[in-house]
């Protein structure tokens, strides 16, 4: 397999666990061979690595650290004698990697992380699994197809971390002893700069790595005026790469400027009714153009709070899908006049205390710890300071009024004797119940603690796989037909092995109370649909 | 419900009521029976637009010969859109209750900005633009031109609606601006005049402020609309500044080198005239001798410049001989601009009356005062003559001959101020000459004497009764109303000082002080952490937040509001600042949270609501004081304590509070919301101040929350945003803020409602 595969670059002088050898990268995988041999004592898929690490510049070991999905981790050591080569092949080493590893990282790995992580977290689900797909009743697939909700959806778990409105601020800058200044930049800093500022990604593209290092890169940014805010000496710098992201931003501004704004009732320029006599000149107001040219430092304020205006823009903007924007919410236009307009307008003079019929259509709140959230204050003892004898005399009349005239709806209630039976219908045992034979925890006091937790297990499995049967039905095609066949076998299988051997162990223990009963009602119900199916289906061929 | 105000069957459109819309609704009836003036102030958010519609619509359903025509003035175009909206409202309920839809034909009219399909006109987007595009394609001499030559273009909806649209009137019903557009488009009509010449015959007309109170528009739109009509005057607060930027005029050096270019082109034009039409000067000069006033010929598309002086005081005389002549017209404005020049050339700041400046006008150029006068008439005569493609260029030579017809006009309440250059940059020369209104009720005064009644409104325009003096006439209600409350909505409180207990003031000798910019910013930081969604800031002016901004961000307090919310900061330029308010309230909806750094007597301040979410508090950075070195605003303090007994201080006192009301104002629209209102100053607390906010905010200002630093207002915040935060239904609020048609009629409840209301 090796030989077919191209090498697409080897580093000699790669140390791996004390070791001299080769390190090769090749079209799916890292190898490493030691020296002197001719196989390879590690080979790593691409798509297994999680990501890589190199050691921080100025280190005597100039070393390349690969991180797998498992959490394994493999650190080769360039150990060529001229450090500057070893660097130089550690740089190549690491591009190359870096354009390698995103074309193999594919949607799968997360998707089996979730999975993983679901496992590990909900140990029911766990054990079902286990029970059903490790013994091959059924396949992973169809689990995890019938268990998809569980699983955080492709939108939920896809969500963009939006940028923080003060990044820039966090970057700030710590003398390094000497001088200098040190800015510490994260990865997260960097993707915040460049989603708030296309200009820089596009520059950073254009110039890293064939033009400077991504350290010039920055250095260069951090020293830029494009960085500090006065951008009065635009142009005067032909050293700042940067100028022309300055101009870019401003166009990018002007347009967005020409565009306007969507909402009528933000834009100030619609606000007054202007008309031809309210021309320049009338008014007390001297006209702008007359005004005296700003002077220096007005114009640097003005630029910062043009720049503060634009950064929040696109810090705002930076967190929207790009859907949105093509989309637009401009609303349908019927006969040129835009809907959303009217429906502003008709929000706009509602009173909703003022109507009875509350809008329907309200969005509940999805909260993950409602406790969190429904915690206020407690304010009853204020609420009794505060209120005056008046209020408290009113509130008490409100009170007794409602407790007077209260009526129970007796007639919408449902009636005590079906209530109970559609209780009893729904438990499990409901036979044993219905009879009034046993008491309500009779299983408790039945069943040592882990043959309930067997229990549990059983009837977890036993649903699921029941779950999967009935779900087949209508079985119109081909493929469900399969299924049912498949499943009804399985059933029969994990009823002959599992639940037999679970009554086994509780005869074993000397526990005679028939507790899988339900669960035998619930196989047999299915093999008896089951065998009507089949008949059906015979007699139809 | 249907409601019996006073023995008036009115129909409101909701089931339940605000006890204050109940006793606003007695106190406007009242003023209608008497047939006089009103004020009154109501909290905004407590409905008072619907209030105001359902019981004037009910008053001219039951008595159509007391009350003609509703005319409701708002001041933004998204406000009487909001109107037009509350009063479809109205008409769906009116068709549900009684079956059929009242006779009522209620419109809006805006500039041709708003109004416009004409898809070549409309796409100038400008309104200055539009308006000239449109002149251009619809002016009698183009349209008279187009009948013989088929290629000049003409306004396909402008000729189809004067082909038909004036036989067939408009049907009953409430067009809003988008309505106009879509009736127009359908009929093929022009919107714009449909509207105009709809309003005469309309019962209901919603328009802005301009077209009663402007003189120069207020004669083409508002002249021929009858005596019984109610005039409403919504979100009042501003109107006496309205009233005087509506007569004022303000000539700078530019704006007469234009002028000249103007007499240039002017004399060209004639000089061309004369080679080839000569008949046509003379017809026009006849006319004038015989002082036939164009109205009465002109067609309403031709009237491009209007007489900037009240219909009353236009003279029914003829046009002095010197003008009448074009050519000796043409000479006469060359002259007077000339003299305007030579007067800006002073070195020193002139102030004078308009007798003092006629008398030197005379006496160095000759120039009289009657001929004068008619500058404007004559000028617009001219105009029409020559049939000039482009009216547009000629706006400064127009504005110079307004500016000659009022300075002739008026002798009393104005003033001419000369200065030659502007106080903050007294090395540039930039000589200006203001002609600048003193006395509100000069443009006001014909509404008030025209019109049976007029309502001024809104929801701070205390203390009530500095605008009868102000605007000059006699109100027979006065009245404030509170806002019941099942809870307190509102927080306002005071602060003082900041934590390090150093007083915070935006004073003029502390502003620039850095333990206040630094009080201020950590006002705003912690503020920015503790409250949820928008918070709105208000500083007292641009140049004080630029250079707040600019301090708050060599501190490093900017970085730190932006590590709580995003950042939004108002311009001077209102295409950056609706960015800016747009992306705020994506901010806002989006969960993000913002902060908006505005400015009082902004364009924020005055017309964009922060309902709910988007403002759950706002700061007020000092009292927004006016300018006071102004010499205009000097002048004008002057005749007021001349004239009306104000003394300057209550003046500017008034004016920078009901400012920071209006600000402040913003976040409360509605009973079911809530907000914090700060004050950032020492001198709030003060009576003079305080006791200058309108009553529904006064009455929530305790003493307790009058002197806090900024870590005890943080704290009240958070409990009061806690307690805010708990479910409000309605059963919390009726019987308190919230009636029942039953609870209405129970005795009990008619006394507490009597004592809603507070005469003055």
């Amino acid at each position: 397999m090796a030989a077919t595969e191209q090498v697409q670059l080897m580093a000699n002088k790669v140390r791996y666990k004390k070791r001299d050898g080769t390190l090769y990268l090749m079209g799916e995988r890292v190898a490493w061979c030691p020296e002197g041999r001719d196989h390879f004592d590690l080979t790593v898929v691409y798509s297994d690595i999680k990501c890589q690490k190199v050691s921080p510049e100025g280190k005597p070991k100039i070393q390349l650290q690969i991180i797998l999905l498992k959490g394994d981790s493999y650190v080769f050591h360039f150990s060529h004698d001229d450090p500057a080569i070893a660097r130089s092949t550690r740089e190549r080493v690491k591009n190359l990697l870096a354009q390698m590893l995103p074309k193999f990282r594919r949607k799968i790995d997360k998707e089996l992380e979730e999975k993983n992580r679901l496992l590990q977290t909900d140990q029911d689900l766990f054990q079902t699994y286990k029970d059903l797909v490790v013994s091959g009743i059924i396949t992973a697939e169809e689990f995890w197809n019938s268990h998809s909700s569980k699983l955080p959806s492709e939108v939920g778990s896809m969500q963009k971390v939006g940028v923080s409105a003060a990044f820039l601020a966090d970057l700030r800058p710590q003398t390094d002893g000497c001088n200098g200044l040190r800015y510490n930049l994260t990865a997260d800093t960097i993707q915040s700069i460049f989603s708030t500022y296309p200009a820089v990604k596009r520059k950073y593209m254009d110039k890293v790595p064939d033009k400077l290092s991504e350290k010039e890169f920055w250095e260069m940014f951090f020293q830029s005026h494009y960085f500090h805010r006065d951008r009065l000496n635009q142009g005067n710098s032909s050293k700042d790469i940067f100028s022309d992201c300055i101009k870019k931003d401003d166009q990018d501004l002007l347009a967005l400027l020409q565009i306007g704004v969507k909402d009528s009732f933000n834009d100030l320029t619609y606000l007054e009714d202007e008309d031809s006599t309210k021309a320049e000149g009338y008014g007390t107001q001297a006209d702008v153009s007359s005004k005296g040219k700003p002077s220096s430092t007005q114009l640097i304020n003005k630029n910062i709070i043009k720049r503060f205006n634009h950064q929040s823009a696109m810090v705002l903007s930076s967190s929207n899908k790009p859907t949105d924007q093509s989309s637009g919410d401009n609303g349908t236009v019927v006969d040129g006049e835009p809907t959303t307009k009217k429906a502003k307008l008709k929000e706009s003079v509602q009173y909703d205390d003022l109507e009875t019929g509350n809008s329907q259509n309200e969005v509940s709140l999805n909260l993950h710890r409602s406790e969190r959230y429904s915690h206020g204050p407690t304010i009853v003892n204020q609420v009794h300071q505060e209120l005056n004898g008046q209020r408290v005399h009113e509130g008490m009349h409100i009170v007794s009024n409602q407790c007077r005239t209260y009526i129970p709806r007796l007639s919408h209630v449902i009636d005590p004797s079906q209530a109970s039976t559609a209780l009893t219908d729904l438990s499990p045992d409901n036979t044993r119940n219905h009879l009034g034979e046993s008491q309500p925890n009779a299983i408790q006091h039945l069943l040592s603690p882990a043959q309930q937790e067997g229990l549990k297990q059983l009837y977890l499995s036993a649903t699921e796989l029941a779950r999967h049967f009935w779900s087949c039905f209508p079985a119109t095609t081909p493929f469900l037909q399969e299924k049912v066949t498949r499943m009804c076998k399985s059933i029969e299988n994990f009823h002959q092995t599992r639940v037999r051997a679970y009554q086994d162990d509780l005869r074993r223990n000397m526990v005679h109370a028939n507790v899988t009963e339900h669960l035998e009602d619930m196989f047999s119900a299915i093999f008896t649909k089951f065998n009507s199916w089949q008949s059906k289906k015979g007699g139809r061929k | 419900m249907k409601l019996n105000v006073e023995g008036l069957l009115v129909y409101f459109p909701y089931e339940f009521i605000y006890p204050e819309q109940y006793s606003y609704m007695i106190e406007l009836k009242r003023t209608l029976d008497a047939k006089g003036h009103g004020v009154l102030e109501m909290p905004s958010g407590t409905g008072k637009t619907a209030t105001l519609l359902s019981l004037i619509v009910a008053y001219h359903l039951e008595y159509p010969q007391v009350v003609g025509k509703l005319l409701y003035c708002s001041r933004t175009v998204p406000e009487l859109e909001k109107v037009l909206e509350e009063l479809q409202r109205l008409m769906e309920y009116y068709t549900k209750e009684v079956g059929e839809m009242p006779k009522i034909l209620a419109l809006a009219l805006s500039a041709r900005k708003n109004l416009c399909i004409n898809p070549d006109v409309k796409g100038a987007g400008v309104g200055k633009e539009v308006d000239s595009k449109c002149h251009s394609l619809t002016a009698s001499h183009i349209r008279i031109k187009n009948r013989h030559d088929p290629n000049v273009p003409v306004c396909s909806y402008y000729e189809s609606f004067d082909a038909g649209g004036r036989e067939e009137s408009l049907p009953a019903g409430v067009y809003n601006l988008d309505d106009l557009r879509r009736y127009g488009r359908i009929k093929g009509w022009c919107p714009y005049f449909l509207a105009r010449y709809s309003i005469m015959h309309a019962n209901i007309v919603v328009y802005s402020y301009h077209y009663l109170l402007d003189p120069k528009i207020a004669d083409l739109v508002s002249k021929e609309l009858s005596k019984n009509s109610i005039v409403v005057f919504d979100e009042a607060h501003n109107i006496d500044n309205v009233c005087i930027e509506s007569m004022s005029v303000t000539i700078g050096r530019r704006t007469l080198d234009r002028c000249s270019q103007n007499v240039e082109t002017l004399q060209n034009h004639l000089q061309k005239v004369r080679e080839t039409d000569q008949e046509k000067l003379r017809n026009e000069y006849k006319r004038l001798v015989e002082g036939l006033r164009e109205a009465n010929l002109a067609r309403e598309t031709d009237v491009i410049l209007s007489n900037p002086v009240i219909p009353d005081e236009i003279l029914q005389e003829a046009v002095p001989g010197n003008i009448r002549n074009a050519e000796h017209f043409v000479t006469f404005m060359r002259r007077f601009v000339e003299y305007l020049k030579s007067r800006l050339r002073v070195r020193h700041v002139v102030s004078e009356t308009p007798v003092s400046f006629l008398r030197d006008a005379f006496d160095v150029v000759c120039i009289d005062r009657k001929p004068l006068r008619f500058c404007s008439e004559r000028l617009r005569s001219l105009l029409r003559t020559l049939e000039l493609a482009s009216v547009a260029d000629f706006s400064p030579l127009i504005l110079i001959a307004n500016f000659a017809t009022l300075v002739s006009t008026y002798n009393k309440g104005f003033v001419i101020l000369i200065e030659p250059f502007d106080d903050r940059t007294p090395t540039i020369l930039n000589p200006v000459m203001h002609f600048s209104c003193m006395d509100a009720s000069i443009a006001i005064k014909p509404v008030f004497s025209r019109f049976q009644s007029v309502i001024i409104t809104s929801g701070t325009l205390s203390p009530l009764d500095m605008y009868p003096r102000i605007l000059d006439f006699q109100p027979v209600t006065m009245a404030t109303f509170t806002m019941t409350l099942a809870r307190q909505c509102l927080c306002p409180m005071v602060i003082t000082r900041g934590n390090d207990q150093v007083a915070i003031s935006s004073k003029f000798e502390s502003r620039e002080d850095v333990a206040v910019i630094r009080n201020y910013g950590n006002l705003l930081v912690e503020m920015s952490r503790i409250v949820p969604d928008g918070v709105v800031c208000f500083f007292v002016s641009y140049s004080y937040m630029e250079n707040t901004v600019s301090s708050w961000y060599e501190q490093g307090i900017l970085e730190n509001v932006q590590k709580h919310k995003l950042l939004f900061i108002e311009t001077q330029d209102a295409a950056e600042t609706s960015m800016a308010l747009d992306k705020y309230h994506e901010a806002c909806e989006n969960g993000r949270g913002a902060v908006l750094l505005s400015v009082a007597r902004g364009k924020v301040s005055e017309g964009i609501d922060f309902t709910h979410h988007l403002g759950r508090a706002v700061i007020m950075f000092g009292i927004p004081y006016v300018y006071t070195q102004s010499r205009i605003l000097k002048a004008r303090l002057e005749y007021l304590r001349e004239n009306f007994q104000i003394r300057e201080s209550d003046f500017l006192t008034f004016d920078a509070m009901r400012h920071a009301a209006q600000c402040v104002g913003r976040v409360i629209r509605g009973k079911t919301d809530y907000g914090i209102m700060v004050f950032a100053d020492k001198r709030f607390a003060r009576s003079d101040k305080k006791s200058k906010l309108p009553r529904w905010i006064q009455e929530h200002l305790s003493d307790a929350v009058l002197n806090l630093s900024t870590d005890e207002a943080v704290h009240i915040s958070k409990r009061f945003l806690r307690l805010m935060a708990q479910p409000f239904s309605r059963e919390d609020q009726l019987g308190l803020s919230l009636l029942t048609l039953e609870q209405l009629q129970s005795e009990e409840f008619r006394e507490r409602i009597r004592q809603i209301a507070h005469q003055v």
